[in-house]
């Protein structure tokens, strides 16, 4: 794509973003607003799971656990949802640090399993401690801004994926990124290598933690509400969808990702009880069929595609045999 | 005899009885871990599965308990063989660069779409199927459901015919091979990629055969294979990843941990203490009991 045709369609993408509520409604700007805390939630779930390759299914719990901490002390101690927030992303960062450290001990299959356990327990735990979470009823929450309009919630949610995805964005582009990536792909090699192990799981457990528990906080003083519900293996399986469907370890995978499952899931909302099933068949479909997601379908599609590329690979490959036959 | 070691000791056998369909459960994940090196996050899924077959089988059909069993046993196992061929061995053809991690997102997807795929078929209420005994069985000390005690007996019939079968017949012989070293395996002229399928589908009948055990007593709902195979999971940490003696002695271990937790500490934390297993373990003796040993 040339330079200029880039610019364009990006003016155009952020002119459209940035306007939504003005031209959208109010249901669909709902349906923006939670895209928008799923982009949150997959792209901190990709960086822990696509870059440094450390599989986790308790991300979901992370972000319920923010929304449950700021709830508590935003209605138990009268402190302003905002502080609520930082203060839910404090303490996802904390449980964050204390399971990476858990699972340091642990490799592949252990550490997944551990982390799954995890999950469990903790839905468990809030199931049951109703004097303080109310169980299944779930917590009511204080509302962040006064009024029904969606609008201010959409552009607070929109600073905070921007925001979330900057940061995402410098950490892969830089010497910490790399090192997360050579963790992912060979851990020995790259503690001979001398990269300090411990530090860069702790770092990227902790960090992405910290991220879903402030989108989740914030999900909690939107909706007014945080059930244990949030924290099901079913929730998590749609943070999963959504980063397989964009490309695991990519960086605008998971962003497409995240907006289009989201609403492809309202548009499946009309089938009612089936709804979970059908979405479940599209995951399994998606995963089987284009594990790479849609944009390595895409790279594909335009690989088979473009005649200059094989052309260009048929020259090559008449140059090594020519080379080939010269030495023999 | 005191009444509280009374207490205690009935708490004990509680927890053994139970513990033998736990290592039902977890002897199926652990054949699978073996061959395929990926753990069944389905597992439980399979467990709820083999529960429906057994009240189709036992109430719809009226074909009696034993018939139920049987089934579900089964059904399940053409299931996991379809399962496995149709969504987990295309991974494996050599396109993907890390297979397994697909692998393990793969059956954690499966566990969900099976989950919600029962719910517009079976609704969303509690199902037992038909019972295996009446009345209750006195063991001395204490006196345990009929049904429990018949489905630990079978639990304990149906570990022994797979041990059986892992130690003296060919295709047992040739599924350990490969657990211990694929490509060796594969050397010998085992036809390494048919066995996938083979291990699968007995791992998940296994998880169905303690599904199908326990429907008479605890129920089968949608979701009641998470709880199940969360615990499977706990033993497969707790017994060393992949040992079959680790999965059988840790089931028994945690079926008893569980009981004595619920007798000391609270009841309604009974499903976390799998949990807190898995902690300790990992603080205390990160391999498990039986880490490392041979499959």
């Amino acid at each position: 794509m040339k330079p200029r045709a880039k610019i364009i369609i990006g003016l155009l993408l952020s002119i459209l973003v940035l306007s939504l509520p003005f031209w959208a409604g109010v249901y669909w700007t709902h349906v923006a607003i939670l895209s928008l805390y799923y982009v949150i939630v997959v792209s901190s779930w990709n960086l822990l799971v696509g870059y440094a390759g450390q599989m986790s299914f308790a991300h979901v719990s992370f972000s319920t656990m923010g929304g449950y901490a700021s709830t508590l002390v935003a209605t138990r101690f009268g402190i302003h949802p905002a502080l609520g927030m930082l203060i839910g992303m404090c303490v996802g960062a904390i449980v964050g640090y204390a399971l990476g450290i858990l699972c340091l001990r642990m490799r592949g299959v252990y550490h997944s399993l551990a982390t799954l356990a995890f999950a469990e327990a903790f839905r468990t735990v809030l199931n049951l401690e109703y004097k303080i979470t109310r169980g299944s009823l779930g917590l009511l929450s204080v509302r962040l801004y006064p009024g029904v309009s969606k609008t201010p919630y959409y552009y607070t949610v929109l600073v905070l994926a921007i925001g979330g995805l900057v940061v995402l964005y410098r950490i892969i582009n830089s010497p910490i990124g790399f090192t997360l990536q050579a963790i992912r792909e060979d851990q020995t090699a790259a503690s001979v290598a001398g990269v300090p192990l411990a530090r860069y799981k702790l770092f990227a457990f902790s960090l992405t933690s910290a991220m879903a528990s402030l989108a989740g906080a914030f999900l909690a003083h939107y909706l007014g509400i945080v059930t244990p519900d949030w924290a099901t293996q079913t929730a998590m399986s749609f943070v999963l969808a959504m980063a397989i469907m964009g490309g695991l370890g990519t960086f605008i995978g998971p962003v497409i990702g995240a907006v289009c499952v989201e609403f492809l899931a309202e548009y499946l909302r009309v089938y009612g009880r089936y709804y979970m099933s059908i979405f479940g068949l599209v995951v399994l479909l998606m995963l089987r069929f284009t594990p790479g997601g849609l944009l390595a379908l895409a790279r594909n599609l335009t690989d088979s595609v473009s005649y200059t590329r094989w052309v260009s690979k048929g020259k090559q490959m008449l140059a090594t045999l020519q080379v080939r036959n010269k030495v023999e | 005899m005191p009444k509280s070691l009374e207490l205690f000791l009935s708490y004990v056998i509680n927890g053994l009885i139970i513990g033998n369909i736990y290592g039902l459960m977890a002897l199926g994940l652990t054949l699978i871990l073996g061959v395929m090196k990926i753990v069944n996050f389905a597992h439980g899924e399979f467990y709820m599965l083999g529960g429906y077959a057994a009240y189709i089988c036992s109430i719809k059909l009226g074909l009696g308990p034993v018939a139920g069993i049987l089934g579900a046993i089964v059904t399940v196992f053409f299931i996991g063989l379809f399962v496995e061929r149709a969504l987990l061995t295309p991974f494996y053809s050599g396109r993907l660069e890390r297979p397994s991690d697909y692998a393990l997102l793969m059956t954690f997807s499966l566990s969900v779409f099976l989950m919600n795929v029962v719910i517009p078929i079976f609704g969303p209420y509690q199902k037992a199927s038909a019972p295996l005994a009446e009345g209750s069985v006195n063991l001395g000390i204490v006196s345990v459901g009929a049904t429990r005690v018949i489905a630990s007996l079978v639990a304990i019939l149906l570990m022994a015919l797979l041990l059986l079968l892992l130690s003296k017949t060919r295709l047992g012989i040739a599924l350990r091979a490969i657990a211990q070293d694929r490509d060796a395996a594969a050397i010998c002229g085992i036809d390494v990629n048919r066995m996938n399928p083979v291990a699968f589908g007995i791992g998940t009948a296994m998880a169905a055969a303690a599904g199908a055990l326990l429907a008479p007593t605890f129920l089968v709902y949608p979701a009641s294979g998470s709880l199940a195979a969360s615990k499977a999971n706990a033993i497969l940490v707790l017994g060393g990843m992949g040992s079959i003696k680790g999965a059988i002695i840790g089931a028994l271990l945690l079926g008893v941990l569980e009981s004595l937790g619920v007798l000391f500490l609270s009841p309604g934390y009974r499903d976390v203490y799998g949990f807190l297993v898995i902690v300790l373990v990992l603080l205390i003796k990160p391999t498990g009991l039986f880490g490392g040993q041979e499959f």
